[in-house]
């Protein structure tokens, strides 16, 4: 399982597999290794090479806290899954008042009408891409001003879905 | 006394009722606790033999209410109270209602608190009793001439402050003789401005200042002694973060000196049970009375290392009119401790942190000790001092005590919420506090915490446990939850049945 781990801005691809019991890693372009790690609740041992890493491992979904002896570090983390999820989503989308098809794919549903309110992260429309239903979230809150697709139309990336007027802050 | 067992009750919370209930036990006793409806997980409920609820959460509602606390004594059938430190500890009118009660208060009287309490009837009452006192005027004037003439007479550099004084209005510090005059004016039609009271008084300006306090222990037989001194200038706004004792910075001459003061003044004044005299100490080894607390202090595990004795069971002792149990002769000044104070707080931007211990590794060792009442799974009530632990090291020498506190502060993993360990890591390596001449102003003018650096190794380590964990949790979302010492057990089932 592939997880994109980023701590203050850099990002890492660690590949965790388990095989025959036995845990593997695979960060960023080294050599596969095999893990000696134990987990005893949140507290970590970690032992690689000769070196021990000793530390509490706190997470909640995406962020992961790390409690070391000399410091506190802060981690988000992503499995690959769930980076391919968002795309198809447009989680990603930018902060302007337009919704738009991430992906190539056919409107399943649309979930709004013109005129009505919407909340930040609200689905709005339900799209159909790579054999699975996703739903289109809004990025924002605000009211729907216009919409620009119909049930069943097929659409192209960055295809313009849904316009709103940003609810004042 | 240990053939008739007392009930106790400690009007406090956290980690100071568990260290008095601690005493209470030993000597046989029995513990009663109070709480509010936020500390309910609090360990000092648990320890207790009996504990009752004063309230809500805000203190204002429970631990501050003496209704409530002198009714929680008489449903528990207490036979004494010990306030352990802040909340009703420095009430005298408190003190005096456990006493009407019928109750012993495990302190000195409210007369002494009372005066104690006060910050002129203080100064006047330990001048009397031979303390020296910061030198400065003591009426406030709207004189500038009179004020310029005993400016001269006390020296520069010197503040003016507010008679009505407060949050810094009508305060200057002047550092020249020739801008008194202008300074004086400003701060006087300033002060006139906030307070409609225009008076100021001058003080001597205290170059260099460390915070030295003497503790103090007296019985109601005329016994009065001291169990050395404590610096604490390591201070940031006035809050303590790291205490020593012995000072570091007193020369030995001075250490004597200050303790037999602090002793004569306490006999002075009749004063009884356990208390503690803060001094300014300047530059040049002068020292001035500062204040007095009636109680015991937060930092007087640093005193018990030192000295070996129980400073908690003392009070209770001298409080049920027996003896203390040494004399000044026996009293020996033993090595060296120091005491970390560990709050729920961003070390950087030093907010509170309230939350969910998630996580609660102590220290140990040998000189190591631990004051808390928190553990894995406890949550901080947001309502409370965030200090959730003390931390006090001893060794033979200071330098023994810095390293094995580091040792100790390496070890200590409260996880959930932010602590200041680092801080308290990044001050033992501060080279003034190495070379133990440190004032009260080294932490805000003379140090800057850093967020430590990480090495890349470790910091890959650090993301891989990350992965690994993320990685548990996928298989653990199938799981049942609430056992997080399944996780690995149940993805060795998931493989063996591959």
């Amino acid at each position: 399982m592939l997880f994109y781990v980023t701590h203050e801005g850099k990002e890492h691809c660690i590949r965790v597999e388990s095989r025959r019991n036995r845990l593997y890693v695979k960060f960023d372009d080294h050599a596969e290794e095999r893990l000696d790690i134990v987990f005893h609740g949140n507290n970590c041992s970690f032992v690689r090479g000769n070196n021990v890493f000793y530390a509490n491992v706190l997470g909640n979904k995406s962020d992961y806290t790390v409690w070391t002896p000399e410091r506190t570090l802060q981690f988000k983390v992503e499995s690959e899954h769930k980076r391919i999820v968002s795309k198809l989503r447009g989680d990603d989308l930018g902060a302007d008042n337009q919704i738009c098809a991430k992906m190539p794919g056919k409107i399943v549903r649309i979930l709004k009408k013109s005129g009505e309110r919407v909340s930040k992260g609200e689905p709005v429309v339900v799209m159909e891409a790579m054999k699975m239903e996703n739903e289109i979230r809004s990025t924002m809150a605000g009211t729907v001003d216009r919409i620009c697709t119909k049930v069943g139309a097929a659409v192209e990336t960055g295809e313009l879905l849904m316009e709103l007027t940003p609810e004042d802050q | 006394m240990s053939h008739t067992p007392k009930r106790i009750l400690v009007a406090n919370r956290g980690e100071i009722a568990l260290r008095v209930m601690r005493a209470t036990r030993e000597m046989g006793h029995i513990p009663l606790a109070i709480y509010s409806k936020a500390d309910r997980q609090s360990l000092h409920v648990s320890r207790a033999e009996a504990a009752y609820c004063v309230g809500e959460g805000p203190s204002i509602h429970s631990y501050l209410r003496v209704d409530a606390v002198l009714e929680a004594a008489k449903a528990m059938n207490a036979d004494a109270i010990h306030p352990g430190y802040g909340f009703l500890s420095e009430n005298a009118a408190f003190a005096k209602a456990v006493s009407e009660a019928g109750m012993i208060f495990i302190g000195p009287s409210p007369e002494v608190i009372a005066t104690m309490g006060d910050k002129v009837s203080a100064r006047n009452t330990m001048e009397k009793a031979g303390l020296p006192l910061v030198p400065g005027t003591k009426e406030g004037t709207e004189d500038e001439n009179k004020a310029f003439a005993d400016a001269k007479g006390i020296g520069f550099p010197l503040m003016i402050k507010a008679s009505a004084g407060g949050g810094g209005r009508g305060m200057r510090r002047v550092d020249k003789e020739e801008d008194f005059l202008p300074l004086f004016r400003r701060a006087s039609s300033e002060a006139a401005k906030a307070f409609g009271d225009g008076r100021l008084y001058v003080e001597k300006f205290i170059l260099s200042p460390h915070h030295i306090e003497v503790q103090i222990m007296a019985d109601a037989h005329g016994n009065v002694v001291h169990l050395f001194e404590r610096e604490c200038s390591a201070q940031r706004r006035h809050q303590k973060v790291i205490e020593e004792a012995p000072s570091p910075y007193l020369k030995p001459d001075v250490r004597k000196a200050v303790c037999e003061a602090a002793v004569e003044a306490c006999r002075n004044i009749g004063y009884t049970n356990a208390g503690t005299i803060e001094f300014l100490v300047d530059a040049n080894q002068n020292f001035y009375f500062m204040e007095m607390n009636t109680r015991l202090q937060v930092e007087h595990p640093v005193t018990e290392w030192i000295t070996g004795q129980d400073l908690a069971k003392e009070q209770i002792r001298v409080a049920f009119g027996q003896k203390l149990s040494f004399k000044q002769e026996d009293l020996r000044c033993n090595g060296h401790a120091f005491e970390f104070r560990i709050y729920a707080e961003d070390p950087e931007k030093f907010l509170p942190q309230a939350g969910l211990l998630r996580g609660a590794s102590f220290p140990s060792g040998v000189g190591v000790r631990i004051d808390s009442h928190a553990y894995r799974g406890y949550e901080i009530p947001v309502f409370y001092d965030p200090m959730i632990a003390k931390i006090s090291v001893w060794g033979r020498t200071r330098e023994e005590a810095i390293e094995r506190s580091k040792v100790a502060l390496s070890e200590t993993m409260l996880n959930g919420v932010k602590t200041n360990t680092p801080l308290h890591f990044q001050l033992l390596e501060h080279p003034d506090f190495v070379r133990g001449n440190y004032t009260t102003r080294m932490i805000e003018e003379n140090f800057t915490f850093k967020q430590p650096e990480m090495d890349a190794n470790r910091l890959e380590m650090a993301a891989i446990s990350v992965a690994v964990s993320a990685f548990s949790k996928e298989f653990e979302a199938a799981a049942i939850e609430g056992d997080e010492n399944s996780r690995w057990k149940f993805v060795a089932r998931q493989e063996a049945l591959r």
